[in-house]
């Protein structure tokens, strides 16, 4: 396994949500649930977009030559 | 020497030997005929014109695509006259020229490899949808590899991305290629994706992915492949042993990775939509006392607020639900002498004693008369 995964919690954070907003879509919510399910939604929503601005790529070109047989 | 009579082989050779110092190689352009591979290693061929002709001969792992009787070819050869007194040229290179040529040995390539199953749908893989390292094998100074960089970034991040640079077009492009494939399916920690890309340009510069060792080369590859060379019209060979596809390198890079900005603003408006629902829930539901309902009207009032910025139908739905605004408009709030809110539904009977809230007062009134509407 690589040294760090960056998205996994990401990827996570991601899939409750979704689990979370699918839960809105029942039938007869109630309203206080709905209430603590929203803001714990809108927490969540509010991480994911910060860490999703903030990632950013490690480009590196290689040195090996591959012009020349190995 | 003329004084002394030579021997059949010595003849041959000394021949040979001329032929060698004055004719070491020689570029012969004509059309294939009466081609045949021998015991599967040895490949025999005359090459000709409308006067002439010659025969060819070369080891058939030598060939780098198929030859078919009628193509055009041009062959790099080394002509000699045979232990059986036949004049031949042993052929080092061939390959196919004119459009016509090159067409038809594209084809018989393509044929074979798709009876060997390479194009087959059910050997491509997919792709993974958040790639955390991926290699990339492509010209560092092409415009392609430069727009496929910039894209991945924009669209997304936290990935390494380790760039093997390589010719991408040229004879010397397959190896390359081949060599930096091989790079990658070697490491201990081979990458999710091999990401293969090239700028546009003219057809003649796609020769390389049509290279039949290049296209085993990706066909093999454990790490998944894919290309991104920016064909207009054909597509290449590489192209279609590969798992996934794309028709630019700007392409690649929305194939390999979400959009982030994309994904904030569908996010933002299921966010919208659960507001909604849950409003509608809240309408719904009738048992709950009055000051309950302000008090949860008023929780959802807050919650909206900082969605405001965003979306100008939550805009519309925060105004509507405002209180203020409500009342405002001419309504009032109706409350017993509970506190609870009086909604239509509920029997009101005279003399009881109610108050009034408009938006700027409160008036303590009594029933005198309940007319149904």
């Amino acid at each position: 396994m690589s040294a760090k995964s960056k998205t996994t919690p990401l990827r996570n954070k991601l899939e409750k949500l979704e689990s979370l907003m699918a839960w809105f879509e029942s039938d007869d919510l109630d309203v206080e649930e709905a209430l603590e399910k929203f803001k714990e939604a809108d927490a969540l929503a509010k991480e994911i977009e910060e860490q999703l601005q903030a990632l950013e790529n490690q480009v590196t070109v290689l040195k090996e030559r591959f012009d020349l047989p190995s | 020497m003329e004084n002394l009579p030579l021997s059949v082989s010595d003849c041959i050779a000394y021949i040979n030997q001329t032929l060698e110092y004055a004719y070491p190689s020689v570029r012969v352009v004509g059309e294939v005929s009466s081609f045949k591979i021998n015991q599967g290693k040895y490949a025999f061929f005359d090459i000709k014109d409308e006067q002439g002709s010659l025969n060819c001969f070369m080891m058939a792992y030598q060939l780098r695509q198929p030859l078919e009787d009628g193509m055009k070819v041009e062959v790099i050869a080394q002509p000699k006259i045979t232990p059986w007194g036949k004049f031949s040229l042993t052929v080092r290179a061939v390959q196919p020229v004119g459009e016509g040529s090159l067409k038809r040995a594209f084809e018989l390539l393509v044929k074979k490899l798709q009876k060997e199953g390479l194009f087959a749908a059910e050997r491509k893989r997919s792709l993974p949808v958040m790639p955390e390292r991926i290699g990339v094998i492509s010209s560092t100074d092409a415009a392609g590899y430069k727009d496929f960089i910039r894209i991945l970034g924009d669209r997304w991040g936290g990935m390494e991305v380790e760039v093997a640079h390589v010719q991408v077009q040229g004879a010397l492009a397959p190896e390359q290629i081949i060599r930096a494939l091989d790079h990658f399916n070697e490491q201990a920690e081979p990458p999710e994706v091999v990401v293969v890309i090239r700028g546009g340009g003219s057809v003649d510069d796609l020769a390389a992915f049509n290279d039949e060792p290049l296209a085993r080369a990706i066909a093999s590859s454990r790490v998944p492949t894919l290309i991104g060379i920016g064909h207009e019209v054909d597509t290449t060979l590489a192209c279609m042993v590969a798992d996934v596809r794309a028709a630019t390198p700007s392409n690649a890079a929305q194939l390999l990775v979400p959009d982030r900005q994309e994904i904030i603003a569908r996010q933002r408006r299921e966010m919208s939509r659960a507001v909604g629902l849950v409003v509608r829930a809240y309408a719904r539901q009738r048992a709950l006392a009055g000051e309950a309902r302000l008090r949860i009207l008023a929780i959802i009032w807050q919650r909206l607020a900082h969605l405001r910025r965003d979306h100008h139908a939550t805009q519309r739905t925060l105004l509507e639900l405002d209180p203020k605004r409500v009342l405002s408009r001419g309504y009032a709030l109706l409350r017993g002498a509970d506190g609870a809110i009086i909604r239509g539904e509920d029997n009101v009977q005279p003399g009881r004693d109610i108050t009034i809230e408009t938006n700027n007062s409160i008036i303590e009134a009594g029933v005198t008369y309940v007319r149904k509407k």
